[in-house]
């Protein structure tokens, strides 16, 4: 800003002027409220205090105490106040002014109001004192509705940024957990804030992250996804390439894991990026139950993954190019119910697919009430009579039914909803070209996650770049016992000021 | 000879498709390596359309090690 | 690191010379081994693994005496720039045959055993594509995909021998030397030239490494070498045992072993996955030989490494595929009789060249040095 603007910015001495400059900008602005008041022997001076009553609590007491306390500092008060006794006052007792803020400019003004802050102006004076009431209601603390846990805190983020951060920071009581906040938008101004463990992060990541986000600051970020958008590297891969969570206790295991956390103003969803594919196959329950189960667990999981993925272009290969590798008895059973189906086997798996992807998206659209409904007509619309009217097979159905039930058990959403889409380039491959065709595809995919990097870092880490060590936390879960004898931890103990135990 | 004519379109078109924009980017010396790589292409292709037993990369072959090699062979026969 | 996109580790480039060396070879051998050597194929093969031996340490000897510069640079140096072009030509033209016999080969495969009405330009476009796709990638992700696919390709290979057990017969294996010591030679000629020869073209991988302190490229080099031999004459030997004097006959060893699997009514008829796998190593070799005459061309014509040229490349080589041979006698001619003449001949040929230039110049440096001191 140049000199002269910065002066035609400043507030004026004459309360009038300001007053009409703050009306005109805040004009229809029916939440922006003017309270004219008077000070001084004979209640001789005005003042004038701006606040914003969607986002300020003017009948707040705090105010008045704090008010009382201004002429004190020139052991007078508010009744043998004159605007010169003020200035002076304001201006020697600059740092002690607390909780009061000085804003010598509109813009200040502008955005303190929009802020919550309760604005005072005086008469001949130039300067204002914003005090900060932010109290707007806001949604309580709940257990977050897409990431139950049988075991566990259920404590998850809302829409209110510094309450998030409260919950995060009483996680982590280190100075290395850092915050840094930046603000986007022009028109939003919404703040965006990344924590990070100081020692703990790769600090190339870090920066990467940060010369990612910094140009950020321009546009308008509603919400965390926006980022998410705005740093990946791929925008055409299906795989996702940060994680979310509402939960806090997951951001915290993240955070120790040397990852970066975002979050936005009016957002419950935490970022967690670099996001890895081995990433997506666990949650934070699995250290909470016991080790032998979990590991039982994340290879259901893993199984799960790769029914998701293959089940229905599979049935389509074994059944069209290679039955000789189905069992006979089997074989003949398929044979037997696919009697009488006029479609090829393609036709009918995509049939049944699109049908079931469409119950779904329908499932989630509709309202609670009727959510359950649309379950049961689905099962006996799709299942029962597509069977009967020879539409498909029942091996079909259980093909499609398996399919969808074990995307449902992959934890990350978003993983489920990418494995989804990749479902049907495997189905075509496999339709034309067989065991051959899926083999052709099964290495396309790998090649583009081996060649996809989540903010620097190669997406198949653990995995390809073959680490492994890692792969102890990957398909099974070892015993803490083992696990807190690992590099990570000690280098968490080092950070902490501790050594471990012998 | 239809099909393979058509295969040899599509894999035009879809070479034509990725790589015009880099092409265009690359330096002088690329962009001739191209064209003089791009020439063998179509003189095979020519032979996959017409299924053509003409010269290849046996013909040359052989002519180069051929006699050699076959001695060797008898030699261990 | 991840900035670093044009290196890997020592353990990558193990596990690449590993997927080179097994890669197509796991199909194809030992048939055209115990088609002319019959029950001394593996003893050929053995002695194919000792002349690898010979001609990768010329190469690490090559590497390390030119401090990891690459076969077109130190043959530049060692002949000259103008003697380079026509040499590295001619190392081209042995690639693109190489790169192109295993993707028809490919096609081959699939189209005889197991989809036999679809035509074969579909697998030679498809596979050259997917190599094209992989060595445009860059060696980084080459390598950390095919350390995965390496153990998968090994898994099912272990997978079919052991599940073939029953059927092998020890006996077979005798006698040794039926015919004379010739057939045992010829396999020896054949096997020094696919796969074990073929590591003069492997030479060209070798720059990429990134050493760390203390790590020795000899000692991996060797001992992934090793183990791929092993890998490939515990097949030999099985094919053998199993097939007895029929095993030249069969065109696919492993795979025709795998069909003869019979163990409970659910592992029979398996050789649909196991066709599959074995592919895996072909498409690993083909994108390999890919990148590497990719290479070769920018390093002879000092181009930008942009890879722009690896679509035509490919291309050319997908026509290639498709044309190159008229039948499968041809077939045999080309792979089993030309090909391992090549590599011997003119591949071993200038690596012992290069090698000899380079032992007689540092002798000289040497003596020279020695007559400053003295």
């Amino acid at each position: 800003m140049t000199t002269d603007s910065r002066k035609t910015n400043a507030l004026h001495d004459d309360i009038t002027f300001n007053r009409e400059k703050l009306e005109g900008v805040f004009s229809r602005c029916g939440d922006v409220h003017f309270q004219q008041w008077n000070y001084g022997d004979g209640f001789a001076f005005q003042a004038v205090s701006v606040y914003c009553s969607s986002l300020a609590d003017y009948s707040s007491h705090l105010l008045q105490r704090a008010l009382e306390k201004i002429p004190g500092y020139e052991s007078e008060d508010w009744n043998s106040m004159t605007p010169e006794k003020l200035r002076r006052c304001l201006q020697v007792n600059n740092a002690s002014l607390q909780p009061f803020s000085l804003l010598e400019s509109f813009e200040n003004v502008y955005e303190s109001v929009m802020h919550g802050f309760i604005v005072i102006l005086f008469d001949q004076v130039n300067q204002a004192l914003g005090f900060p009431t932010e109290s707007a209601a806001r949604r309580q603390i709940t257990e977050p509705v897409n990431e139950p846990a049988v075991h566990g805190p259920r404590e998850g983020t809302t829409e209110d940024l510094s309450l998030n951060l409260t919950l995060l920071r009483s996680r982590i009581r280190n100075p290395a957990f850092k915050f840094e906040f930046l603000q986007s938008g022009a028109v939003t101004k919404s703040a965006i804030c990344f924590g990070y463990l100081d020692e703990v992060v790769n600090p190339d990541v870090l920066a990467e992250f940060r010369r990612r986000v910094e140009s950020i600051t321009d546009y308008e970020v509603l919400e965390t996804s926006y980022i998410d958008d705005w740093i990946q590297e791929s925008t055409l891969s299906p795989f996702p390439q940060v994680r979310y969570t509402e939960r806090t206790d997951t951001a915290a295991a993240a955070v120790l894991d040397g990852k970066i956390i975002v979050l936005v103003e009016n957002s419950p969803m935490i970022m967690i990026c670099p996001a890895f594919l081995v990433d997506f196959m666990g949650t934070a329950e699995d250290y909470y139950v016991r080790s032998i189960f979990s590991s039982f667990i994340r290879m259901l999981r893993l199984l799960a993954f790769i029914i998701a993925l293959t089940l229905p272009s599979l049935y389509i290969a074994l059944s069209t190019f290679h039955p000789e590798l189905i069992p006979t008895v089997l074989l003949l059973a398929i044979v037997d119910s696919r009697e009488g189906i006029p479609f090829p086997a393609f036709f009918e798996a995509l049939v049944m697919e699109a049908s079931f992807e469409l119950l779904r998206e329908a499932g989630i659209r509709l309202p609670r009430t009727v959510g359950s409904a649309v379950s049961i007509v689905g099962a006996l619309v799709i299942g029962q009579a597509a069977i009967m009217a020879k539409i498909a097979s029942p091996i079909m159905v259980i093909v499609v039914a398996l399919t969808g039930i074990a995307s449902f058990a992959i934890p990350h959403y978003d993983l489920a909803i990418s494995l989804r889409l990749l479902r049907f380039p495997y189905m075509i491959a496999a339709s034309l070209l067989g065991g051959y065709g899926l083999m052709v595809v099964f290495l396309l995919t790998l090649l583009h996650l081996t060649s996809l990097h989540s903010l620097g870092e190669p997406y198949l880490t653990s995995i390809a770049p073959f680490k492994p060590r890692d792969w102890r936390d990957l398909f099974v879960r070892v015993p803490l016992k083992v696990f807190l004898r690992s590099p990570r931890n000690r280098k968490l103990l080092r950070l902490g000021g501790r050594r471990p135990h012998p | 000879m239809l099909e393979n004519l058509l295969v040899v379109v599509i894999i035009a078109m879809a070479l034509l498709f990725a790589d015009r924009r880099s092409f265009a980017r690359s330096e002088r010396r690329t962009k001739v390596l191209y064209i003089l790589l791009l020439l063998p292409a179509s003189y095979l292709s020519l032979l996959f359309i017409l299924q053509l037993p003409w010269f290849n990369i046996g013909h040359l072959t052989k002519a180069m090690y051929g006699w050699p090699a076959r001695q060797i062979v008898a030699l261990l026969k | 690191m991840s900035s670093d996109r044009s290196t890997i580790n020592l353990r990558q480039l193990a596990g690449l010379l590993c997927c080179y060396v097994i890669g197509s070879a796991i199909v194809f051998i030992p048939n055209p081994l115990t088609a002319a050597a019959g029950n001394d194929a593996w003893i050929s093969m053995t002695l194919a693994y000792g002349f690898g031996i010979i001609m990768l340490t010329c190469v690490l000897y090559l590497h390390n005496r030119h401090d990891g510069a690459s076969v077109i640079a130190y043959s530049r140096k060692l002949i000259g720039r103008t003697a380079t072009y026509p040499v590295g030509l001619l190392y081209i033209l042995m690639l693109f045959f190489a790169a192109c016999a295993v993707n028809a080969s490919i096609g081959d495969f699939f189209t005889s055993v197991m989809m036999k009405r679809t035509p074969s330009y579909i697998f030679h476009t498809i596979g050259m594509l997917l190599s094209a796709l992989t060595a445009r990638s860059g060696i980084r992700v080459m390598a950390r995909m095919f350390f995965l696919l390496l153990w998968l390709m090994l898994f099912f290979s272990l997978l079919v021998m052991i599940l073939a057990i029953p059927i092998y017969q020890p006996a077979m294996l005798l006698p040794l030397f039926e015919n004379g010591i010739k057939p045992m030679l010829h396999g020896l000629f054949i096997s020094a030239g696919f796969p074990f020869g073929e590591i003069v073209i492997f030479a060209m991988l070798l720059p990429f490494v990134r050493l760390q302190a203390g790590q020795s490229i000899s000692k991996a080099l060797y001992a992934s070498y090793s183990f791929s031999a092993l890998m490939l004459i515990v097949p030999t030997i099985c094919t053998i045992m199993a097939f007895g004097p029929a095993a030249g006959y069969f065109n696919y060893s492993l795979y025709r072993l795998s069909i003869e699997i019979h163990i409970v009514e659910l592992f029979q008829r398996m050789e649909a996955i196991i066709g599959i796998a074995l592919i895996l190593g072909s498409y690993m070799k083909a994108t390999l030989l890919l990148f590497i005459i990719y290479q070769c061309l920018i390093q002879l014509f000092n181009l930008k490494d942009d890879h722009v040229l690896m679509y035509p490349l490919s291309v050319t080589c997908i026509f290639l595929s498709a044309t190159m041979f008229q039948s499968p006698a041809d077939f045999q001619e080309q792979v089993y009789t030309i090909w391992p003449f090549t590599v011997i001949v003119v591949g071993g040929g200038l690596i012992l060249l290069f090698t000899l230039i380079t032992w007689i110049k540092h002798r000289r440096y040497l003596q020279a040095e020695r007559g400053d001191t003295s």
